[in-house]
């Protein structure tokens, strides 16, 4: 399988030089770990301080693709961040390429993780061009303006994503799925090892799902996404991670961790799983009436 | 390609714009000046040749107009140039230096200034006092930043920053109006003319350090440009970029205070066209290579100079307050803005 990903990603992207230390991505390493961490947030108002995160620890090899799933408020976005470097967990570290991310500054931490978000926003007046261009806001120090190399990459990426066409419109105008390929421009701008998403196809309709998430397996980066789509994790990560209450509850193959026990426990709805009949991934199908249970 | 030529045109033409209504502002006004005088002015000047005319109107073209059609363009750069620098680090639209409390500040401190003098003799207000209500209104609004920034505190959340600014607003406004009441009439009256900006008082020397403290601003603004534009992203996506959101958003706060204080102690409150000029600019500028901070510091340049213009000549025999016509200007332009957006949906 990892053979498949880098023969597609040579074709594409990493063939103009977008994604660094390539090369090292294909021996066994690890690319993200994360050791004993736990994240409270901090009390507001009335509320009092809640545990989010609860010694969670893991590890992820490098050029792997990785879902993380839960139920909602399980502390999956949370986890991102701590990944990220935008929330100092309470306890516990984060190493990503083995150095620990809070010794790292804003700017070095971006130059080895990009994120693509859930967001909502208008970008205040700018192109298709500006956004993707801020991807190389790590790479530049003031009064470093855009190369010629700079800008054939943005061309190079604005035609992989077949966004060429909009590059000078207001990013406004795009659509759910435009701006999800814009958004996977901008952090493949800024030349990552390590893509965290969370949710990325969330807002999308199933063709650009897929389309969304094709263009991401085919590159040579490590992937840290998380997913509510059970049946969408199963097709296209090489290993899942399931957070339930803060916890780390599994890790492992979607074959290992996608089982009818776990998944009942932990979403509360019953299901059944079986094969995919293409593909022989598992496949996850729910009991949508109460009373409905497994024969 | 075709991004580049545009550009192009776009720069050379605010360029030539700018120079352009530099020199023919100068012959609206009270007292006759032709085109052909600014001119054989002009050129006498730069050649060193003698003029050929009057004393006078010399006098009135290069001691009078031109410092204040300089004022009126720095101010007007500089006034929109906050605007756009704080939308960005806010990203609210509805951001602008006033917003922050900055104009009230310098009010309470010109209102201070004007009572303690209104005791002394009426002259003395006209006289060496406009230099103390500038220094008066310089610290009132350095004043009003300090408190902003101590309000919204390290976080440099954007909603904690706006309520900190509006907050000291208005309590700058209370205050002020209770030393107006307490006042007399005389200082009242020429509180409200100040506040409502002017550029009749501008000459030369005090130009300097506007012009100084106007270059380091869009020198800065012009270096960070880059994060900047990256902190429209949101906080989360411009973290995850590597910027220091909290850092840059104080830093840029602090700086377009700076210059806005300048700006309100040499011209008074003009309200507005930090709001406005951000906004049209976006709408010209949009798929442009065109640095987006120089493009709103030109054309508000260019705005304020014909404000002027039009203050001078819409009223014979006075002129009316800045304030008054880019708010009335400023409000037809929301207006239209608003009228086209539900003519479109």
């Amino acid at each position: 399988m990892p053979n498949v990903r880098l023969f597609c990603a040579v074709s594409s992207v990493a063939s103009i030089g977008l994604v660094s230390g390539m090369s090292s991505q294909i021996k066994n390493a690890t690319m993200l770990r994360v050791e004993h961490l736990s994240w409270t947030a901090p009390s507001r108002g009335l509320a009092s301080p809640v545990k989010i995160l609860d010694d969670v620890s893991f590890k992820i090899e490098k050029g792997k693709f990785v879902g993380l799933i839960g139920p909602n408020g399980a502390g999956k976005s949370s986890l991102m961040r701590c990944v990220y470097r935008v929330t100092k967990p309470t306890e516990g570290e984060v190493f990503v390429d083995e150095q620990n991310v809070w010794e790292l500054s804003a700017k070095q931490s971006a130059l080895k993780t990009a994120v693509i978000l859930q967001e909502q926003n208008d970008y205040m007046g700018l192109s298709v061009h500006d956004v993707i261009a801020q991807g190389l806001t790590p790479h530049k120090g003031l009064f470093e303006w855009n190369t010629r190399d700079d800008d054939a990459l943005i061309a190079q990426l604005l035609k992989e994503m077949e966004l060429s066409e909009l590059a000078e419109k207001p990013f406004s105008v795009l659509s759910g799925g435009e701006k999800q390929r814009a958004y996977l421009a901008r952090a493949l701008l800024q030349k990552p090892q390590l893509l965290i998403m969370d949710e990325p196809t969330n807002h999308l309709d199933i063709h650009f799902q897929l389309e969304v998430l094709r263009k991401v397996k085919a590159l040579p980066v490590t992937v840290f996404a998380s997913f509510h789509d059970l049946n969408l994790a199963a097709a296209f990560c090489d290993e899942i991670i399931v957070l339930n209450h803060g916890k780390l509850c599994a890790q492992g193959s979607p074959e290992d961790v996608l089982n009818e026990d776990l998944i009942s426990e932990v979403y509360r709805t019953c299901c059944v799983v079986d094969r995919h009949p293409l593909y022989d991934h598992p496949r996850v199908s729910f009991a949508f009436q109460d009373g409905v249970h497994r024969q | 390609m075709i991004g580049i030529t545009r550009t192009t045109v776009f720069i050379s033409l605010c360029v030539a714009v700018a120079m352009f209504s530099l020199f023919v502002s100068v012959v609206f006004g009270a007292a006759s000046i032709t085109f052909n005088d600014v001119l054989s002015s002009t050129f006498s000047l730069l050649t060193g040749q003698e003029s050929e005319i009057s004393a006078i109107r010399e006098r009135i073209i290069w001691e009078l107009r031109a410092p204040r059609a300089v004022l009126a363009f720095l101010a007007g750069a500089g006034l929109s140039l906050a605007g756009a620098v704080l939308q960005t680090v806010t990203r609210n639209p509805l951001s602008d230096p006033y917003l922050f409390g900055i104009s009230s500040g310098a009010s309470f401190g010109a209102v201070l200034v004007i009572a303690a003098l209104s005791g002394t003799s009426v002259s003395a207000i006209s006289g060496f006092s406009e230099y103390s209500i500038a220094v008066g209104a310089f610290a009132g609004s350095l004043f009003s930043v300090v408190i902003v920034i101590a309000l919204a505190g390290r976080s440099g959340n954007v909603e904690r920053m706006l309520l900190a600014g509006v907050a000291t607003s208005f309590m700058f406004s209370a205050a002020t109006s209770l030393v107006l009441y307490l006042s007399d009439p005389l200082a009242a009256a020429s509180l409200i003319f100040w506040t409502l900006g002017s550029f009749a008082r501008a000459e030369w020397a005090s130009i300097g350090p506007v012009i100084v403290v106007l270059l380091i601003s869009l020198l800065c603004f012009f270096a960070f440009s880059r994060p900047l534009k990256t902190m429209l992203a949101g906080d989360e996506n411009a973290k995850a970029l590597g910027v220091n959101v909290v850092r840059l958003r104080l830093g840029m706060l602090v700086m377009s205070s700076l210059m806005t204080a300048v700006l309100v102690a040499n011209c008074g409150g003009i309200g507005f066209v930090g709001l406005m000029i951000p906004h049209i600019v976006r709408r010209l500028v949009i798929g442009l290579r065109v640095n987006l901070f120089v493009a709103v510091a030109m054309v508000g340049g260019i705005f304020m100079i014909w404000v002027d213009v039009l203050a001078r000549v819409l009223h014979e025999g006075t002129e009316l307050p800045i304030g008054v016509i880019t708010a009335a200007l400023g409000s037809a332009f929301f207006l239209l803005v608003l009228v086209r957006r539900d003519a479109r949906s």
